[in-house]
């Protein structure tokens, strides 16, 4: 039964075997010892994708993530909502205060009959200071009415609301309050300059 | 069977067989461990490039998002306000240096030609409408300047029996005069700017700030900070010249 061979035939065979074996088939077979799976470099390349694909695409989802709130953030209106109808208030226009018409009217009372130069030119300068006027009243009553309008329609609205909007909200509401505060300084400025002109046509001369 | 199997592992060939079974799996564990911490330098380089890359080239992607959303212009269109552009300092100062000087007040020694012809024409006098083009505005404020600047008055000749406090209320009137020639202008020109920015930023409906960035909000409120300065100059201008004015009235 036994297979009987000589003590050093063994010792050869045994070492013979082992190195056959260890060289040989469990460097190839994956059956014998599971396959070390970074032996080749396409393994390893294979391996590092899948590894770099794990941290990359949570990382992306969080960073799209991010900038998607972000710019949903900076698309949300601003809280001070009637700013179209304030702005309306100043786009009345001011045609009906027709100058030139109501210069026109004034200097028909002047007679300008056998009068010298000097009379002449003081004249139309009262000419001009009567219509001034008249337009200064006038632009004046109109700035008062858009003032008054003005006031109530930002009365309904209450600063402290910014405390409880973002960043992006305000910096919005900021630039719509810097768009109506043009409309009012323009509409102070023209007044105001009316005022300086019926000033400037009267006095001693 | 099982008998069997220990009496062969029990003799010298099986036990050899077992040993070089127990050596072989020794050896391959061995070698298997030893490839894979060869390896694994080159794997952790590897993965460590791929990551880097993929996370730069989307940091990358998200950056030049931004970028693009900080360089979208904002909603208010410059190109359609031109009301900064008016001036007429120029003019009222060329007004006073060289047409008072000459043709009108005490000292000036003209023929008041322009002056006359201004006073007699037929035409009514008109406070122009800022609707106009500016140079046509222009003319019209110059008409009305040469009447407010008044005739020119001979010159020193007749001044040769004026006391010093005549030859000051004099010089004072002239002053008086310039004041009022520059303020008329400068006032004129609030005017007119006041309706240009009226009619040039009424247009826009301030309800386009909510519907965009609010970066882009952020470049329109610079925008109207700067065309807020612009009006507010403009008012102490016109303020100041009026004052100026008003400080020599009654002198």
């Amino acid at each position: 039964m036994g297979l009987r061979l000589p003590a050093l035939s063994r010792l050869v065979v045994m070492v013979v075997a082992s190195l056959v074996l260890t060289l040989g088939p469990a460097r190839s077979s994956s059956a014998v010892v599971p396959p070390c799976p970074v032996a080749t470099d396409a393994t390893i390349a294979r391996m590092a994708e899948q590894w770099a694909a794990s941290f990359k695409t949570p990382y992306c989802a969080y960073l799209d993530e991010r900038r998607n709130i972000l710019l949903k953030q900076k698309l949300v209106a601003g809280v001070l909502r009637q700013t179209s109808v304030m702005s309306e208030i100043f786009k009345v226009s001011e045609e009906a205060t027709d100058i030139a018409k109501r210069i026109k009217k004034a200097s028909r009372h002047v007679s300008l009959k056998n009068q010298g130069v000097a009379d002449m030119a003081a004249a139309k300068l009262r000419v001009l200071k009567a219509g001034a006027a008249l337009t200064t009243y006038s632009a004046g009553e109109k700035a008062f009415a858009k003032a008054s309008r003005m006031d109530r329609a930002l009365e309904r609205f209450a600063p402290t609301a910014f405390d409880f909007s973002s960043r992006h909200q305000a910096q919005k509401d900021a630039a719509k309050l810097a768009y109506l505060r043009g409309l009012v300084q323009a509409e102070e400025l023209r007044l105001l300059s009316l005022l300086k002109m019926m000033d400037a046509l009267e006095g001693e001369r | 069977m099982k008998d069997r199997l220990s009496l062969f592992v029990g003799t010298t060939t099986g036990k050899v067989i077992c040993g070089v079974v127990i050596f072989f799996l020794l050896a391959t564990s061995a070698y298997a461990t030893a490839v894979q911490v060869i390896n694994f330098p080159a794997l952790m380089s590897m993965v460590q490039k791929m990551v880097t890359q993929a996370i730069t080239d989307k940091i990358k992607a998200v950056w030049n998002e931004e970028v693009k959303i900080k360089l979208e212009p904002g909603t208010i269109n410059t190109k359609a306000v031109s009301f900064v552009k008016y001036n007429i300092s120029s003019f009222t100062d060329k007004m006073i240096s060289q047409y008072m000087k000459n043709n009108a007040g005490a000292f000036a020694r003209g023929d008041g030609k322009l002056f006359a012809e201004t006073a007699k024409s037929k035409a009514a006098p008109i406070i122009p409408s800022p609707n106009s083009d500016f140079k046509e505005f222009q003319k019209k404020i110059r008409e009305v300047s040469i009447l407010l600047a008044g005739a020119p008055g001979g010159g020193t000749d007749r001044m040769k029996h004026f006391t010093t406090a005549e030859h000051a209320a004099v010089k004072l009137r002239d002053v008086f005069n310039q004041a009022s020639v520059a303020a008329y202008e400068k006032a004129s020109e609030g005017v007119y700017v006041a309706e240009r920015f009226r009619k040039e930023l009424s247009s826009f409906d301030p309800a386009c700030i909510d519907s965009a960035k609010s970066d882009q909000a952020v470049k329109d409120l610079a925008k109207l900070a700067y065309y807020n300065a612009m009006l507010q100059s403009e008012i102490l201008a016109v303020m100041s010249q009026g004052e100026m004015r008003r400080a020599l009235e009654g002198r």
